[in-house]
């Protein structure tokens, strides 16, 4: 009985297997166009931002808060950051609070740019390659090359697909997410205040 | 007879006072190799386009995705001693490190500094090599030896770094990365007396790179002094290298603990997988309307 069926369950096997590799045949093309140029444009974006960041950053110090400022309300996905760095305790932000403490963040963000910026200003950027975690979660890669001779810098950008455009969500500069690193730190601030989100507030206002 | 006595008697007295310096120069190194890697900022790292697995064990405290992240990163069991160690070593590294390493600064011009960086770069590519291999990665070996014969012949013993120019990019191995490519955990974190920030896994692969390293025992017979003079030089170096990244950190953090605990996961994950993303490690993206 057994060995009577197993032809039967062979053929369509094979007959699912070849299902699958005709579907593949015809369907990577498009997928792989649909990619492409979806990873084009977001190359083309993270290449045009990352100018214009290595702009500012090598520019006079007493414009580069307001410079940076502009640059991230453009292009930074500063709700879907500032939420996700509430980690477990975002459910407490009140929504009252939420216009108050992403312009925080904005201002934060800013002041440690201005801090961080002299090594990082290199005069040129290579994109090197993208990857689309989803559709709308996109990681491109880059290396910023500095006039000094200094060794290039990786650099990769993962940015948040939103209407027509993209949003910067996460910077990764030598092996650290931004992003990942900045919840670590808002989240130890709340959790030693027992959960008081209003803490995170105080600290981001400066008066931590 | 007698006389042979005391001979043998004289040579095991030797042997253990010989071991036991020995011991006491390699904890000493352990003990200021393990510092540049705590006390200093994060090392580059170097994206390729292979992508390494690395099997962790159940329940590993190293992986997670999704809103308990922050939850999951290097579990901290000891936080509250931990803490008190951090504390120590943040004030030597204040108090000594960051003096002498601006100091070091002032006296020495910028290309001899670079010049020093490269050299003991160089020095170090026995150890580099050794994990190379040991974690199966051939197209990196033959980086490293390509990068060390060019440098030293055309670099000048290493203090020119012609390679890196060339095209042939520096990267670093060590055996604690070699422990996780072959699967061990790292342990939990750990923060030594002046050893700063580790695991248990980094530091027997401390431990093993200093046994492995030819310089260990080339300089075994010198002086402590002389002997420790790499290390020491390196630490120096590093910590010049690294004084505005550390200043302005701990200027910008609400937690330097946390900081620099966060920092060093996450370079130390990025050494392991050299430089490449894990996708499926990265936390999702919140949907925010």
């Amino acid at each position: 009985m057994a060995q009577s069926s197993h032809p039967n369950f062979i053929s369509r096997r094979r007959l699912l297997q070849g299902t699958a590799l005709v579907s593949a045949i015809l369907l990577t093309p498009l997928a792989a166009s649909t990619e492409a140029s979806a990873s084009a444009a977001a190359e083309q974006y993270v290449s045009s931002v990352g100018k214009s960041i290595l702009s500012v950053a090598s520019g006079s110090k007493g414009q580069m808060s307001s410079q940076f400022r502009s640059l991230m309300a453009r292009h930074a996905a500063i709700s879907a950051i500032g939420i996700f760095s509430l980690g477990k305790y975002k459910s407490k932000l009140p929504n009252g609070q939420r216009s108050a403490y992403f312009s925080l963040i904005e201002k934060f963000v800013a002041g440690l740019f201005i801090k961080y910026a002299p090594q990082f200003a290199g005069n040129r950027i290579e994109i090197t390659g993208s990857k689309a975690r989803s559709a709308k979660d996109i990681i491109v890669s880059s290396k910023v090359h500095f006039a000094s001779g200094k060794a290039p810098l990786d650099v990769q950008w993962r940015l948040l697909k939103a209407g027509g455009g993209y949003k910067i969500f996460d910077v990764r500069v030598l092996g650290i997410w931004l992003a990942i690193q900045q919840r670590t730190e808002f989240v130890s601030v709340i959790k030693r205040n027992n959960g008081d989100v209003g803490a995170l507030l105080k600290f981001l206002r400066g008066g931590g | 007879m007698g006389a042979g006595l005391i001979d043998t008697a004289g040579i095991h007295k030797n042997a253990i006072a010989s071991t036991t310096t020995f011991v006491s120069r390699l904890l000493a190194a352990l003990c200021i190799a393990v510092l540049v890697t705590s006390v200093v900022a994060p090392q580059p790292a170097y994206a390729e386009d292979d992508r390494r697995i690395i099997i962790l064990p159940a329940g590993s405290d190293e992986v997670d995705a999704g809103d308990d992240y922050e939850e999951s990163g290097l579990r901290d069991p000891f936080e509250g001693v931990n803490r008190v160690m951090f504390a120590v070593n943040d004030a030597v590294d204040q108090v000594v490190l960051r003096p002498v390493a601006l100091v070091y600064r002032t006296v020495l011009p910028r290309p001899l500094r670079k010049g020093l960086a490269n050299f003991l770069a160089n020095a170090s590519t026995p150890v580099t090599l050794a994990n190379d291999i040991l974690q199966g990665d051939m197209k990196r070996a033959e980086t490293t030896v390509v990068r060390f014969f060019l440098n030293s012949v055309a670099g000048f013993g290493g203090l020119h770094d012609v390679a890196g120019e060339a095209g042939w990019e520096r990267h670093t191995e060590d055996f604690g990365q070699t422990l996780a490519v072959y699967g061990v955990p790292s342990g939990p974190y750990i923060v030594a007396p002046l050893l700063g920030p580790a695991t248990p896994r980094h530091l027997v692969g401390r431990a093993v790179d200093i046994l492995a390293n030819p310089w260990t025992w080339i300089l075994a017979d010198v002086s402590l002094i002389e002997s420790l003079s790499p290390t020491m030089a390196e630490t120096i170096s590093a910590r010049d290298e690294a004084i505005e990244a550390l200043d302005a950190t701990r200027e910008g953090s609400p937690d330097y603990y946390v900081t620099i605990k966060s920092l060093y996961h996450q370079n130390r994950e990025s050494e392991i997988n050299n430089g490449a993303i894990i996708e499926d490690d990265l936390p999702d993206i919140p949907d925010v309307r």
